[in-house]
């Protein structure tokens, strides 16, 4: 079987997918009001350096994926220890998001149906998607993107004339050591989950610019993110913001046009499910990947489903409800360092070294 | 009315499999050939024994063994019997089988063989053999005269503009139908046989120049694996061939109509014919062929874009509309405005089955009524499908059993399902697969069995290339054959993924327009 | 183990969990049609020093009501909490009541003036159902119940036309407010910035029977009412706060006497306030430029309208009188109420927060002593078919 290539379209669509997939709902709950949008472009200051690193690891060893990279930087040993510690990382990655999504499912659609069968719905699709492999999941990418873009336009333009611009002021209310920390957050909970994707680096064909692929991405996802989050403070104003769980679906529910266009809200609700289950997906294929290469297992199915099931017990039993979720996202910023940061650029560095003493040889 | 076919055929016919049977040689003695013989096809009585022998010398015997019925029995009597009975050639026992071939027989078409194999396949398609005494050889003497239907317009494929005719059964009909459209040399036929019994004979077109050599070989390495009692009809090597085997998408596609083989032809595409079946195999195949239909071609772009945009929403509306009926009444009924909601409300009152009951068991009763209407003859079938169906519904609807906004989802559903033919076999599966999902999860089911669905889609592969292909590259000219058909005039390139070879045009030629 | 059994295996686990799953699910949340019970309107009101009294107003569906455009059904309940009391009315009905089409809150003038609606308001912004474009609303009368008794005009359903009615209001007459449950919420919470203004409705008599009329908006202070303002005072309020959409202003051509005789009628139809302020130290100006384009549709007196003079001087009349009226409307609600319902607050903290920060204390002293500037100036565009 050959392996999977991904051209760069899809490449940047898995991407942009996975950065703004939960925020279709949330958009703006990081602590700031109003001055949100400072802080999302500050993280976003700090998101293209770490892209940076992360590109050019894969630009030093070009079609390789992250198990092949930290082995030959660090040797078997230690690279099979990152390789364990990043898939944890992406294992946990997809615990949050899938009870996130179930939780949604059940306050807003789903009252009375049990959490259980939802998440082992949830876990079948995207089992089924990961199983596909990564270039099916980026075909899949590139027709859902646009679909989103759509989707998110279309409830955009509707909302307009709801929009009051003086929600935005005053601007720079909030001191600038609350706009970091809320810059933080940003920063771990979207631009630097990109990490993930130093999984997928061997079906980056060598002949794409990794550079561009990261940069691309991450641009079009501030973007994004900001148009969310200047539609949810605009329409609900600051304390309705701060107050709201899912601040950009109260925005939305707010529409009401022409009395029959009102019940817009199921669509920004089916682009949080897809931007989820994506998410998802790309999760459990990260850890599948690693998982298969640290304990040598050939069937892809068995560890997809040993991954699956894991996630699905751990997200039954880690958090008790919504409040906890939000809560655990405070010293999630901090608890995920060292995965975003630490080790990549350890990696780095290592990859670094290996290169300039292949050149002197 | 009975056509009566005088054919030339061309005896390359590679058995693939082996065939243990008949290990008797053929002697020189004509009686123990004929014992042979008559040992093999013992209790056939189709087979007809005829001994001649030569009236200037009496020494050469012969013996004309043919297949009743299968024959056109003029030509075995002037041409066989007649030449062989009353010729003044110098023959010897023993070495004449060279000059009958060249200077007594009076056939199109001859062939030397010593296998009994290849004796039972020619007697049981219509040609004569010729036993020789003296000689351990035999003459296969072409002299086919069976009777084939007339070409007659498809019924599944029926055009209002276009030509009309339609494949047949008979193997090297179809074939002279399709050399007429492609008159140059690079159009290749090979001809292989499949089923141990049958000894179906199937045949592989293609043109040189542009097909993908890759697929070709992917081919010919499948039908290899091949290993069936009999094949019936193309379907039966479809089964066996194709990618994806338990998906309910086609990966190969079919047609009857000759016009539609030549076109995809000289898109690099590679066509299976089989003989006994009017059915042609297309590979590769891409799922925007389900709703493509060569009528597109011969009729203004502007409605055949309106005509393939239909057929795809009409697709997708057949699987999804039953699902999404659930969804609003049973569980997120905020979709609907107040007023909407209202008049539903009032229109389920009184009804006594849940929602979800209710369209289950309407799609049932409207499929069989739907099969019944195939099966009953002709006369009563349209009024009664249609029709009954609507009755029925609206004496459900009077009597309360069933809602009558039910009766809208059935009759969208059923008539848009009926819009595309090809896909009819998976939409049924899919509209359940989606229906149970909602109706179990709500709108979770339902974007889940959608996501399901296309993964699913773009999972499909046909020979090696996606079948979802056009869908995610958007280059232009890609996309022009699509969802919508451009004219011809832009259609300077063949599909990217079937051939390298891609200009099909000269230039954008615009004729003399503005 | 022989891999054909490996398969079995799997295919029945996966069998049975797909089993389990549908016997567990969602099958939970299926909620027939016929099981519904659209709610389209609540009223709340005080029972007794524990509870709260509960009037709901739903479509009434029963088959008879087929030709009608729909008859409201009352179901009545109490409880210590909103949600208490509306789980109650499960003791009253067999079907789900299904809030998502719920349009209007009505709460009794009683509560607003002694408890303050924080806490009513809250359950229908967290739970999922109801919506958040809900509009909350006074009622004048001795009991909100009693809305949801009289007879509608138009319709038969009282929450759908209270709806209608609020929601065409800036266009038609500009005598109340829209505020949807989301903006209220704002309100509330932003630090006295702004204060709350919610319409007001009451029952008149209309050919024999009682309907529903919009009667101007009820002024909080905090969560808590302190009084209304009439629907003529409330026209001139929606300038200070820009908006006003449509409506009718009445002048009079010329003064007679000390008795001003209105007797011209100007349809607005386009019209925008530009708010600004000043601050010398001591004192706030709120300063006011009104543009407002209007159709002068009415003329009472016997003036000829095409002549040059005729329109300045009633352009010149309109301007006087409208700023005297402007002014005794903010300054009877700086007096009486003392709240700032203008949103200067905010428009303060949104541009200067410093500023925001040093005021905020004295809030309501600013108020009170605030100084009004108003600078409208009015634009005809035509006046109908006649000169």
């Amino acid at each position: 079987m050959q392996k999977a290539m991904m051209s760069m379209r899809q490449n940047i669509c898995i991407m942009v997918l996975f950065l703004v997939g939960s925020s279709a709902i949330m958009g703006g709950s990081w602590g700031v009001g109003q001055d949100a949008w400072i802080a999302l472009l500050i993280a976003l200051g700090f998101g293209s350096i770490i892209v940076l690193v992360y590109a050019r690891i894969i630009h030093l060893y070009p079609e390789m994926d992250l198990c092949d990279i930290a082995q030959a930087v660090f040797g078997k040993i230690i690279g099979k220890v990152i390789i364990v510690l990043m898939s944890w990382y992406a294992i946990h990655l997809g615990v949050i998001l899938l009870r996130l999504l179930s939780e949604f499912i059940n306050i807003v659609a789903l009252q009375e149906t049990p959490q259980l069968p939802m998440m082992i719905i949830i876990l079948a699709v995207t089992g089924y998607i990961a199983f596909s492999g990564i270039e099916t999941l980026g075909r899949l990418a590139i027709i859902a993107l646009p679909l989103y873009l759509f989707i998110n336009l279309y409830t955009m333009t509707l909302s307009v004339t709801d929009i009051k611009f003086s929600n935005l002021l005053p601007i720079m209310e909030h001191s600038f050591n609350a706009l970091l920390m809320a810059s933080l957050k940003i920063f771990t909970t979207t631009f630097a989950g990109t990490v993930i994707f130093l999984f997928f680096a061997d079906g980056v064909k060598k002949k794409n610019n990794p550079y561009k692929i990261y940069l691309y991405s991450i641009f079009i996802s501030a973007l994004l993110l900001l148009a969310i989050f200047f539609l949810s403070v605009m329409v609900l104003g600051v304390p309705m913001l701060e107050k709201e769980y899912f601040p950009f679906y109260t925005a939305v529910r707010t529409i009401n046009m022409g009395e029959f266009l009102s019940r817009i809200e199921l669509m920004i609700f089916y682009n949080f499910l897809l931007g989820s289950i994506v998410k998802i997906s790309v999760c459990l294929l990260a850890a599948e990947k690693g998982l298969q290469k640290v304990f040598n297992i050939k069937n892809k199915g068995q560890v997809l489903a040993i991954v699956s099931f894991f996630i699905l017990i751990v997200g039954m039993f880690e958090f008790d409800s919504v409040i906890e979720i939000f809560n655990f996202t405070e010293f999630y910023q901090y608890y995920v360092l060292p995965f975003q940061i630490v080790i990549p650029i350890l990696l780095w560095i290592g990859a670094e070294m290996k290169m300039g003493r292949r050149r002197s040889r | 009315m009975w056509i009566i076919f005088l054919m030339g055929e061309d005896f390359m016919i590679k058995s693939s499999l082996k065939e243990n049977k008949i290990t008797t040689l053929l002697s020189e003695s004509l009686e123990k050939n004929i014992a042979t013989l008559k040992d093999i096809f013992i209790d056939d009585d189709t087979i007809a024994i005829r001994f001649i022998t030569n009236c200037h010398n009496t020494m050469l015997k012969y013996c004309i063994v043919h297949n009743d019925g299968l024959i056109n029995a003029s030509i075995i009597n002037e041409n066989i019997i007649k030449p062989l009975m009353l010729s003044k050639v110098e023959l010897s026992r023993g070495q004449q089988i060279d000059i009958l071939i060249h200077q007594v027989v009076l056939i199109n078409q001859v062939k030397k063989t010593k296998e009994w194999q290849e004796i039972i396949e020619a007697v049981t398609y219509g040609d004569t053999i010729l036993f020789i005494d003296g000689e351990s050889e035999v003459l296969i003497l072409n002299s086919k005269g069976f009777n084939i239907r007339a070409i007659a317009e498809p019924d599944n494929e029926k055009v209002i503009n276009g030509p009309r005719e339609g494949f047949g059964e008979a193997l090297m009909m179809n074939l002279s139908m399709i050399r007429r459209r492609l008159r140059n040399n690079e159009l290749k036929i090979k001809f292989r046989s499949f089923g141990k019994r049958t000894h179906t004979q199937a045949c592989i077109c293609y043109i040189d120049s542009i097909v993908n050599k890759n697929v070709l070989e992917e081919l010919y390495r499948r039908l290899d694996t091949i290993d069936i009692d009999g094949v019936l009809d193309t379907n039966y090597i479809t089964e066996l061939i194709r990618d994806s085997r338990f998906s309910p998408f086609r990966a190969t596609g079919y047609t009857e109509r000759p016009d539609v083989v030549v076109g995809k032809l000289l898109e690099g595409r590679i066509i299976l014919l089989v003989d006994g079946s009017p059915v042609a195999l297309t590979l590769p195949y891409l799922f925007i062929e389900n709703f493509q239909s060569n009528e597109d071609y011969y009729m203004n772009f502007y409605y055949s874009s309106l005509a393939r945009f239909l057929r795809i929403f009409s697709f997708i509306l057949s699987i999804t509309v039953p699902s999404l009926y659930i969804i609003i009444v049973a569980f997120n009924q905020e979709i609907v405005p107040t007023t909407l909601l209202t008049n539903l409300v009032r229109e389920r009152m009184g009804v006594p089955l849940p929602a979800v009951l209710e369209v289950f068991v309407m799609l049932i009763l409207f499929d069989i009524l739907k099969e019944a209407g195939i099966r009953v003859p002709s006369g009563i079938g349209h009024a009664l499908s249609l029709v009954g169906g609507l009755v029925i519904g609206q004496a459900a609807v009077s009597a309360k059993l069933v809602a009558a906004p039910m009766i809208i989802v059935v009759a969208v559903t059923a008539i848009t399902g009926m819009l595309v033919p090809r896909v009819d076999a998976s939409v049924i599966y899919l509209r359940l697969l989606l229906l149970i999902l909602s109706a179990t999860f709500g709108i979770l089911g339902f974007i889940s069995g959608s996501l399901i669905i296309m993964t699913h889609l773009l999972n499909l592969h046909s020979f090696g290339i996606p079948q979802l292909t056009p869908m995610e590259e958007l280059k232009y000219q890609e996309v022009k054959d699509t969802f919508v058909r451009g004219p011809w005039w832009k259609m300077l390139n063949r599909p990217e993924v079937l051939t390298k070879n891609k200009t099909r045009l000269g230039s954008e030629d615009r004729g003399d327009c503005d | 183990m022989k891999i054909g059994v490996i398969a079995i295996k799997r295919l029945v686990g996966i069998l049975l969990i797909l089993i389990l799953c549908t016997l567990l699910s969602g099958c939970w949340n299926y909620r027939g049609l016929n099981k519904l019970s659209i709610v389209t309107g609540v009223a709340v009101d005080r029972k007794d020093d524990n509870n709260y009294q509960l009037t709901m107003e739903t479509v009434d569906l029963t088959a008879a009501s087929k030709e009608s455009a729909g008859k409201s059904q009352i179901i009545q309940s109490e409880g210590k909490t909103m949600f208490e009391a509306i789980r109650n009315a499960k003791k009253r009905v067999t079907k789900k009541l299904y809030f998502s089409d719920m349009k209007v809150l009505v709460v009794s003038n009683q509560i607003a003036r002694e408890e303050g609606i924080k806490s009513i308001l809250d359950f229908f912004m967290r739970d999922a159902e109801p919506r958040e474009t809900v509009i909350p609303i006074i009622s004048q009368e001795k009991t909100a119940k009693e809305i949801f008794a009289a007879s509608g005009v138009d319709a038969k359903i009282i929450s759908e036309e209270l709806q209608k009615m609020i929601d065409k209001d800036s266009e038609t007459t500009a005598s109340t407010r829209k505020i949807a449950n989301y903006q209220v919420f704002n309100m509330l919470q932003g630090e006295k910035e702004m204060s709350l203004v919610m319409p007001a409705v009451h029952l008149v008599l209309n050919n024999e029977k009682k309907v529903v009329e919009v009667n101007g908006i009820a002024i909080f202070k905090a969560d808590k009412l302190k009084g209304y303002l009439s629907p003529e005072d409330t026209h001139y309020y929606l300038f200070t706060v820009d908006e006003v959409k449509g409506g009718i202003l009445t002048f009079p051509s010329n003064e007679k006497n000390q008795k001003w005789y209105d007797d011209l009628s100007f349809e607005i139809a386009k019209n925008k306030t530009k708010r600004s302020y000043s601050y010398d130290g001591n004192r706030l100006k709120f300063i006011l430029d009104i543009k407002t384009t209007a159709v002068l549709d009415e003329v009472g007196a016997d003036i000829d309208v095409i002549k040059k003079e005729n329109i300045e001087k009633i352009k010149s009349t309109a301007d006087r009188v409208f700023t005297d009226r402007l002014e005794s409307v903010i300054k009877k609600e700086q007096i009486e109420f003392g709240c700032d319902i203008f949103g200067i607050g905010t428009m303060i903290h949104k541009s200067n927060p410093l500023l925001w920060s040093q005021l905020k204390e004295n809030w309501e002293y600013y108020i009170q002593t605030m100084e009004v500037e108003v600078r409208p100036e009015f634009l005809i565009i035509n006046t109908g078919l006649e000169k």
